[in-house]
């Protein structure tokens, strides 16, 4: 009896590990060959059969993309966009979510259905319609433009995150204040944003990283070299016919890595919050 | 008449907080969430071109038309259809999968829920980028593991060929989507009580046993929910296509949105590219009552 447990304790333990690791290996095998790669001379960049590690690493394409790519200006402009979108998204919807759950005025049920609707419009059949009406107030080819886009993009998503957040603060202090004779902006600067801290930085690095990976937009929006995010500068290296990889590899490297390290040490509130929307 | 002056001044003061607070949230959705969307319906309708921006000549369904009869019209349909079912569904067994690996404790596990979990931090077009150079057709490593094993002769030019382009792309999208699935199930993990194991295990329940009357009829309602917000999710993501494929070869590897983003930014036909956004909402819309309907259904058989 004691045996047979044993042999299926460690038949178990057997297929347990060897799943993990395989997963492991999934993930990781792309972020290392990416890595591998971008160290790689031209000569062994297109080497088959493969030479895993490169015999000279070299740090060429990194020099490369930074000295002739500009894509430290690139990444100055991703980083600006990020902190934009995120710091206007935290304290616009920390705004918006304090009216909206703590106080009472006509037409309050409306504003909400306004806000929520826009989960339900046809924000793809949009596209071409925003594009024109840009193009239309010569605000094409701006990153504040892209900003703006995101910005009104992640509103709705931002204030139903920090709506949740202040449902878990006491509202006594704030009508204290009031009753004091506090005007409500000062107390609100005062009182309800120190203590919505932990919604406006969830809130903040959410749509940070929303701002540092997009894609669709600064592409759509964006040409001129001065105003290129990482995004834009990648889909102009992978758009030629004779594509030089060991750039692209760098240059995916610099966008993703900082991803990566903010994943890394905010990994708790990114679990939490993307568990959690889905738990409600 | 003091107090009543106050008064007054206290009621302006806070109509005049709500709208402060209100209005630029307002402003900003009216601008860049509302106009488009509405507008770009009505355009739908229209003959709408970048050499004729001011036309105002309603082509009826002209344009919806000209998007059902492209050439990879087909390609499109089946695409957007397997995206979401095979590929949602392969991110869902891997994810869940993980997750229930992860529920056994072992050395280092905070470490490598950080390393299996951060693909959900990549963008989608850089995760296209890395797998175009896993795939690529010349020199790439997906290629020379093939020839290692013996499984190919010579490499094989998988994006290029319109047969298994697509499912390349599915492959990348399950590296991250994995992570996403494995976040949210482990979550939802977590509300299974502890005690209906322990009251199993006292009745001689295996592990098996365990999964299949426990733990799946608990967290079953949670799961279609996620699956479906997944796929509604799914039917806006074109980044990763973009970056992977760009849509080819000869746009068979296009879903629905991966379509409107490359022609938002190559062609001019403004009013079929809006036909094209319609009918993505109308699939997104449905899915998205499908999603409703299940919430309700959920909520009715718990209590």
């Amino acid at each position: 009896m004691r045996k047979k447990k044993t042999a299926k304790y460690f038949i178990g333990r057997f297929f347990r590990y060897t799943g993990l690791a395989l997963f492991l290996i999934y993930t990781v095998f792309p972020l290392v060959w990416l890595f591998l790669s971008s160290i790689k001379s031209k000569k062994e960049m297109y080497n088959f059969p493969v030479e895993y590690w490169p015999d000279n690493p070299t740090l060429i394409n990194y020099e490369e993309v930074i000295r002739k790519g500009s894509f430290l200006r690139y990444t100055w402009n991703s980083l600006f966009l990020a902190l934009i979108v995120g710091g206007a998204v935290a304290l616009l919807t920390c705004m918006s979510a304090y009216v909206l759950s703590r106080m009472n005025f006509k037409g309050k049920q409306g504003v909400f259905i306004f806000f929520m609707m826009t989960q339900m419009l046809p924000t793809s059949a949009g596209f071409a319609s925003m594009y024109l009406l840009m193009s239309r107030l010569h605000m094409t080819d701006k990153l504040s433009t892209v900003a703006l886009i995101l910005i009104a993009g992640q509103i709705p998503f931002g204030t139903i995150m920090q709506i949740g957040f202040l449902k878990g603060i006491p509202t006594a202090l704030e009508e204290a204040a009031l009753i004091d004779g506090c005007g409500r902006f000062k107390m609100f600067l005062r009182i309800v944003l120190p203590l919505a801290k932990p919604g406006l930085f969830t809130v903040f690095i959410f749509t940070f990283l929303a701002g540092w990976n997009d894609t669709y937009t600064s592409v759509m929006y964006i040409n001129s070299e001065k105003y290129k995010t990482l995004a834009v500068a990648i889909y102009s290296l992978i758009g030629v016919y004779d594509i030089n990889w060991g750039n692209v590899a760098a240059g995916t490297m610099i966008a993703i890595v900082p991803a990566m390290i903010l994943f890394a040490c905010m990994k708790e509130v990114f679990v939490e919050n993307i568990g959690g929307a889905v738990k409600e | 008449m003091k107090s009543r002056k106050k008064l007054f001044s206290k009621k302006a003061g806070k109509t005049a907080f709500i709208i402060a607070f209100l209005l630029p949230s307002i402003l900003l959705m009216l601008v860049f969430l509302y106009y488009p969307a509405i507008n770009g319906v009505i355009m739908s309708f229209r003959d709408v071109t970048l050499l004729d921006l001011d036309n105002k000549d309603f082509v009826g369904l002209e344009n919806y038309k000209a998007f059902l009869d492209l050439s990879f019209g087909p390609s499109i349909w089946k695409n957007t259809f397997l995206w979401l079912v095979l590929c949602v569904g392969l991110e869902f067994v891997c994810g869940f999968g993980l997750s229930l690996l992860l529920q056994t404790k072992f050395p280092g596990k905070k470490i490598y829920e950080s390393i299996v979990f951060v693909p959900w931090a990549i963008s989608g077009f850089a995760v296209g980028v890395i797998w175009k150079w896993m795939f690529n057709g010349n020199s790439g490593v997906i290629n020379d593991i093939l020839v290692r094993l013996g499984i190919l002769e010579t490499p094989f030019g998988f994006l290029s060929n319109v047969n298994t382009a697509f499912y390349c792309v599915v492959v990348a999208k399950v590296w991250t989507g994995m992570a996403f699935f494995a976040i949210v199930t482990l979550a939802a993990l977590k509300t299974v009580s502890k005690d209906m194991y322990e009251a199993a295990e006292i009745d001689g329940a295996n592990g098996i046993q365990k999964f299949f009357y426990i733990t799946l009829p608990s967290i079953r309602a949670l799961l279609l929910l996620t699956i479906l917000v997944r796929m509604i999710s799914m039917m806006n993501a074109p980044d990763l296509i973009f970056g992977m494929t760009g849509g080819g070869p000869a746009g068979r590897s296009h879903t629905i949105s991966s379509y409107i983003l490359t022609q938002v930014i190559s062609s001019s036909d403004y009013g079929e590219i809006s036909a094209a956004g319609v009918i993505l909402w109308l699939i997104t819309l449905a899915l998205s009552v499908i999603y409703v309907i299940a919430t309700k259904a959920t909520k009715g058989s718990d209590e």
